[in-house]
């Protein structure tokens, strides 16, 4: 018989307040919010469990969290310092095991099937990487075991902060089954309004639905759903080696004030594609679709897509598709939001196809790009960057 | 009970109004017991004296102006890069309760204190 996984799955509790309450030791016990920016259109991105008591979560809006939490401890944060944490997080996790999967900044599943015994079994082995991270880095996280991810997931929020919960598949019936739908991993807000309406409160009522209603409703999702409520899920532990390549690549900006300037918009969106590009050449992708998110002030959100033919990873490619959909969707009313993506993406980009027209320009532009591109990993990001982006960020003071 | 919009008693409101009260002014007390901290990005070069063991380094004491600091503790410590080069990032507690944040570059090879935590 084929023995089940045992896989674990560790959650870093309250990860950047924590990073900072470590950082300033003054700050522990207090509420502390960490935020991307002290603006008051900024969000939460991570609160404190002293915070959490006044209502505070991640997502809220920095305006709310100071009427909610008047005394609150308000932190800029430092993503470098949190992803440098993460890496070393990912690299004492590989001295258990190798099979370790990075799956956002602050939770890693690590596959212990063939390792546990070696520490005296699954629980010990948890209980070793617990102490291992607050030894080394004065930090607590909450950790979860079962046979699949879905488990073991679940099962590290049942008991946070500084949780070691295990959740069997005999456990599925009695425990999984009976918690609240929104508990189930892939249950977000919107899909747990939807399943109130179809009177669905528990996992076990989820599992009941048939497959082919749940179809109906949820679309190709509808299956992973019923499978996950009933505690199935085969999808292995995947290593950084072994991650499929991404589907597209992007980024957005949130303009500080509303604004209908074009020379502001025009920089922000060439600082967009100019990264976007970066990150295109960097991981050795090209693609063939722009696609430019825009939301206005009144909070409507359009997006907008251009596939003019050829693969594309340089900035002034990019940049002219993108401000080619912007002249088309802008509507006079002043932009709160740009966001610039590329898809269709190829993983080994071929060598451009062009006009004979234009073949010099881009020969030469493309030229121009690596030069710039050896400087900046040389030197680093900053090193070459467009005089139009200095320029806002002087206005800006 | 005196009803001043129909399911809305002076009563009711009197009682929210000093649960309102009675939450900022607890809320104030709270922040009355806590202090606040603030963070001041400084950005200036300073020295520091250094000390290299076991592969590691470890800053003891910086100078800022004409002021000696002594570094009591390392309370965090990363590592970013610029380009190839990394750069040493420590937080660390001197002169009473306050936090430093300074840095290493090994590109300029020089010392900068970047923030200040002021309680």
């Amino acid at each position: 018989m084929k023995q089940d996984r045992i896989i674990i799955h560790v959650d870093m509790d309250a990860f950047f307040a924590s990073v900072e309450q470590k950082t300033d030791p003054s700050l522990e016990g207090k509420p502390v919010m960490v935020c991307g920016g002290l603006e008051s259109r900024t969000v939460v991105a991570a609160a404190s469990y002293e915070a959490r008591e006044y209502g505070i979560h991640a997502g809220m809006p920095l305006a709310v969290a100071r009427v909610k939490c008047p005394n609150g401890i308000f932190i800029e944060g430092d993503p470098q310092k949190y992803i440098y944490t993460s890496i070393r997080l990912n690299d004492l996790y590989r001295e258990f095991t190798p099979i370790v999967e990075e799956f956002s900044i602050d939770e890693s599943f690590l596959d212990v099937t063939d390792v546990a015994e070696r520490y005296g079994g699954t629980v010990e082995m948890a209980g070793q990487i617990k102490s291992k991270v607050n030894e080394r880095f004065g930090l607590a996280c909450s950790i979860g075991i079962g046979p699949n991810k879905i488990l073991a997931k679940t099962a590290s929020k049942l008991d946070k902060p500084d949780g070691l919960t295990v959740l069997s598949r005999e456990d599925v019936p009695t425990k999984f089954k009976t918690l609240p739908v929104g508990k189930l991993y892939g249950v977000g807000e919107e899909t747990a309004k939807k399943l109130e309406m179809l009177g669905v409160r528990t996992i076990g009522q989820l599992a009941d639905l048939p497959v082919p209603a749940l179809k109906k409703v949820f679309g190709v999702i509808g299956e992973l759903l019923h499978d996950a409520a009933n505690g199935i899920d085969n999808s292995p532990v995947l290593t950084q080696a072994e991650q499929p390549p991404p589907k597209s690549i992007g980024n957005e900006y949130t303009f500080q004030r509303d604004t209908r300037d074009e020379e502001v918009i025009h920089s922000v969106l060439l600082g967009l594609c100019s990264k976007v590009a970066r990150r295109l050449r960097k991981g050795g992708h090209a693609g063939r679709t722009v696609t430019l998110k825009i939301r206005f002030s009144d909070f409507t959100t359009i997006s907008r897509g251009n596939t003019p033919g050829g693969c594309m990873d340089l900035d002034k490619e990019i940049f002219d598709v993108a401000h080619e959909i912007l002249a088309k969707a802008q509507k006079h009313k002043a932009i709160r939001l740009l966001g610039v993506s590329v898809s269709n993406l190829i993983h080994t980009p071929p060598e451009k196809q062009r006009s004979l027209f234009d073949y010099s320009f881009w020969k030469k532009y493309k030229k121009v790009i690596e030069s710039v591109d050896k400087a900046r990993d040389k030197y680093g990001e900053r090193a070459v960057v467009w005089a139009a982006l200095i320029k806002r960020e002087r206005n800006a003071g | 009970m005196i009803c001043i919009a129909p399911g809305v008693s002076i009563a009711g409101v009197a009682l929210r109004r000093y649960a309102r009260c009675a939450w900022s002014l607890y809320n104030g007390f709270r922040g009355f017991l806590m202090k606040t901290t603030a963070v001041e990005e400084v950005d200036e070069p300073i020295d520091v004296m250094t000390i290299f063991r076991d592969g590691a380094m470890r800053p003891v004491k910086f100078k800022r102006g004409d002021h000696a600091y002594k570094i009591s503790r390392i309370t965090y410590e990363w590592v970013t890069k610029e380009g190839n080069y990394p750069i040493y990032h420590f937080a660390v507690m001197a002169d009473g309760e306050d936090v430093y944040e300074i840095y290493l570059s090994t590109l300029t090879m020089s010392w900068t204190l970047a923030k200040v935590h002021l309680k």
